[in-house]
């Protein structure tokens, strides 16, 4: 499962938008084998904890 | 007298005399630094996550003139010239499975998302997404990095249609 995957399960009311350039989400993957992140949460909702998206 | 126009070395003079206007005694050289130029594309078909900017693994070059990009560790272009450059960036999947899919071609300067280029398709479509434009590169820690995001669900970037280039339009 994704991270992207694991928030929609977290929160299913997220929409694409948030997730977009305008959106106050970013998922971030630098390609350098850490794998995908959470670069950026400015959205209503709190940012899931890392247990959460174990 | 002769005087070299040339792409790489610029303009080169030798020392003359130009009547009723002035003397040159020393000869002159304008934009004697060579001007980066650089192509780079994937190798291979990279797997991209639905919703995350991905930084696209440009690890081949059609050229690099001033050995300025890295396509070994971090597919990064770093140019020792300061400069206006004019840089393009294009990104193709293959067909999307999600109706409105939302895909974005980005370039990021020193690490933070810089400009985007959109495109929404339909099912069964292929998702074209570019961006070209000129950027203020300040010749010595200022970067460039190619990045791809899509809203559908995981993606195929394809190597044959995904390409980062630029070049030095106006040295500074």
């Amino acid at each position: 499962m994704t991270l992207y995957e694991k928030i929609m399960t977290l929160y299913p009311q997220l929409v694409d938008e948030d997730f977009s350039p305008r959106g106050s989400i970013t998922l971030q993957n630098d390609s350098d084998g850490k794998g995908d992140y959470i670069a950026k949460w400015e959205h209503t909702l709190p940012r899931p904890t890392d247990e959460q998206l174990a | 007298m002769t005087t070299i126009v040339d792409g790489t070395t610029g303009i080169n003079a030798p020392a003359q005399t130009i009547t009723g206007v002035s003397t040159l005694t020393g000869g002159f050289t304008v934009g004697a630094t060579a001007a980066p130029a650089f192509s780079a594309y994937p190798s291979a078909t990279a797997t991209i996550s639905s919703a995350t900017y991905t930084k696209v693994i440009l690890n081949t070059e059609d050229f690099d003139t001033a050995s300025a990009f890295d396509s070994t560790t971090n597919y990064r272009f770093t140019p020792l010239v300061a400069g206006y450059y004019q840089i393009n960036l294009v990104a193709s999947t293959p067909q999307i499975a999600a109706a409105n899919t939302n895909s974005y071609t980005v370039i990021y300067k020193n690490g933070s998302a810089y400009k985007y280029g959109g495109t929404q398709n339909s099912t069964g479509q292929q998702a074209n997404s570019s961006w070209s434009g000129l950027v203020y590169l300040n010749g010595s820690t200022d970067y460039l990095e190619m990045y791809v995001y899509t809203s559908s669900a995981s993606i195929s970037l394809s190597s044959t249609y995904c390409n980062f280039s630029g070049f030095l339009a106006r040295s500074a």
